[in-house]
């Protein structure tokens, strides 16, 4: 394998953004796969695509329009959510919808008239990471790590059981808008190299793999990250020698880790079979 | 009920007053345990968070958990995921994440649920320790069993009785206890101020 393409900057930048958002997406997805959120990575993947459409209309850079429209996005499905789980379902699906269309019509608009541009958005792309993006990503990323220092633990706690976390006077509203906020920067980290429509898939797969052979949920979270760090460079790696977009490769060895830790995991688990828990009356 | 002592569900009327620095609460339902796992460690240590920021973990925290699951035995499953465990084991889990916080108020909703009974025994023994250091115990629960050693006072609760409360007071309970046989003003100004408002 020849390694030459990584003497180009474009290469080292497509690398650094992938080992980002590698590590950081399944910290988050471990907090919403603990809280049955899976989808809401996708919503804000969704969402932020009618802020990347606004960008190209306006000629502006596209990372902070997309970082506004998810983190709107995600908190509304939250704070519709909190109201009602049903209705936060139809909100969910309505963001879905809406997000697409806002973002292929805002492009349609553009000068050029087309929405071709976006596609480097929807499944990732590994030229267009510029040097701007870059500083934007890593801040974004050392944002993400900084809330997840300081607040995780509340975000975990709620997620055990949201009665109890009240009793303890966490704030679980609180709690649960800064879970939405994380997966849309998370997902904003992740638009350049996996893409918005597929970043979800890198926030949930790895946490689907690593939870197969775990007993806690730190060790959930730091093996999760691992398994995204390795996907991300493997799947990088393939879409530079064969010509295939980065984020639906990247999915692809994500999905392969799955398939072998699940086959691996599962003597393990029937050997160690749980006691039926007592029926609660 | 518990849960509107607590103010997590709204009250139809009245007011609830809890004089109370640290409450515990330990709910009927077991912790889910499908999903990510999780160990019996971290959700007891759960139990000291209390909303606030906690920039560095305490070496203080590790020994006050091992110190809850050892007051419920269960210190030799810290590394266990809840996802291996009994149901019993499981109610012991959730005892110990309330100790943690070292409460002055405990609620138990249906503690001995799904309970052996030498689960029950060892359930008996925590809650006698915790009567005498002082924790005030408010529990509710079909079936008294052993616990009934340690209840001071005992409301029971009946649909068909005037207000739902057929009788106020200490054990044992009547046997013929007649719904409509101890609704006095009196006994409405002690539940008031004694059970609801917790003040004693």
């Amino acid at each position: 394998m020849n390694l030459e393409i990584f003497t180009f900057e474009f290469a080292q930048r497509a690398l650094i953004a992938s080992v980002l958002i590698g590590l950081v997406a399944p910290l988050v997805g471990t907090y919403l796969v603990q809280r049955r959120l899976a989808l809401l990575g996708d919503g804000a993947g969704h969402v932020a695509l009618t802020g990347v459409g606004l960008a190209i209309l306006f000629g502006w850079t596209p990372i902070p329009f997309a970082l506004v429209t998810a983190t709107l996005g995600t908190v509304l499905i939250e704070l519709i959510r909190d109201r009602s789980k049903a209705a936060g379902d139809l909100a969910l699906a309505l963001v879905f919808y809406g997000g697409i269309a806002g973002g292929v019509f805002f492009a349609s608009l553009s000068p050029g008239g087309t929405s071709a541009a976006l596609n480097s958005y929807l499944f990732g792309s590994l030229t267009t990471a510029s040097r701007a993006d870059l500083i934007y990503l890593a801040l974004i990323t050392i944002i993400i790590f900084i809330i997840i220092y300081l607040w995780g633990q509340n975000i975990f706690a709620v997620g055990i059981d949201t009665d109890i976390a009240k009793v303890q006077n966490i704030p679980v509203k609180v709690t649960a808008i800064v879970l939405a906020v994380l997966s849309a920067l998370t997902v904003v980290v992740g638009m350049r190299v996996v893409g918005l429509l597929l970043v979800s898939a890198i926030m949930i797969i790895p946490v689907a793999a690593a939870q197969q052979i775990t007993n806690s949920f730190k060790s959930t979270m730091f093996l999760a990250s691992f398994l995204g760090l390795i996907s991300s460079l493997a799947g990088l790696l393939i879409s530079f020698f064969v010509d295939v977009p980065p984020g639906p490769t990247i999915v692809m060895v994500s999905l392969g880790i799955f398939a072998i830790m699940a086959i691996a995991a599962a003597p393990l688990k029937r050997k160690e079979k749980p006691k039926a828990p007592l029926h609660n009356h | 009920m518990l849960r509107a002592v607590l103010d997590i569900i709204p009250i139809a009327h009245g007011k609830i007053t809890i004089k109370a620095n640290k409450i515990a609460y330990v709910p009927q339902r077991l912790p889910a345990v499908s999903g990510i796992p999780i160990s019996v460690y971290e959700s007891v240590a759960s139990g000291l968070l209390d909303g606030k920021i906690r920039l560095f973990s305490k070496k203080a925290d590790k020994a006050r958990v091992l110190q809850a699951l050892k007051q419920v035995q269960i210190e030799e499953l810290a590394g266990k995921s809840l996802a291996k465990l009994s149901g019993g084991q499981l109610r012991r889990v959730m005892i110990a994440k309330a100790l943690v916080s070292k409460p002055d108020l405990m609620l138990l909703d249906e503690p001995t649920a799904g309970l052996d009974s030498n689960s029950q025994k060892r359930l008996l023994r925590t809650l006698r320790e915790l009567k005498e250091a002082g924790v005030t115990i408010l529990l509710i629960t079909h079936e008294l069993g052993g616990l009934s050693v340690l209840v001071d006072r005992a409301v029971v609760l009946d649909r068909k009785a005037k207000k739902n409360i057929s009788y106020f007071g200490k054990l044992p309970i009547p046997l013929n206890l007649e719904p409509e046989s101890h609704h006095s003003e009196e006994l409405k100004a002690k539940i008031s101020e004694s059970v609801l408002g917790l003040n004693s």
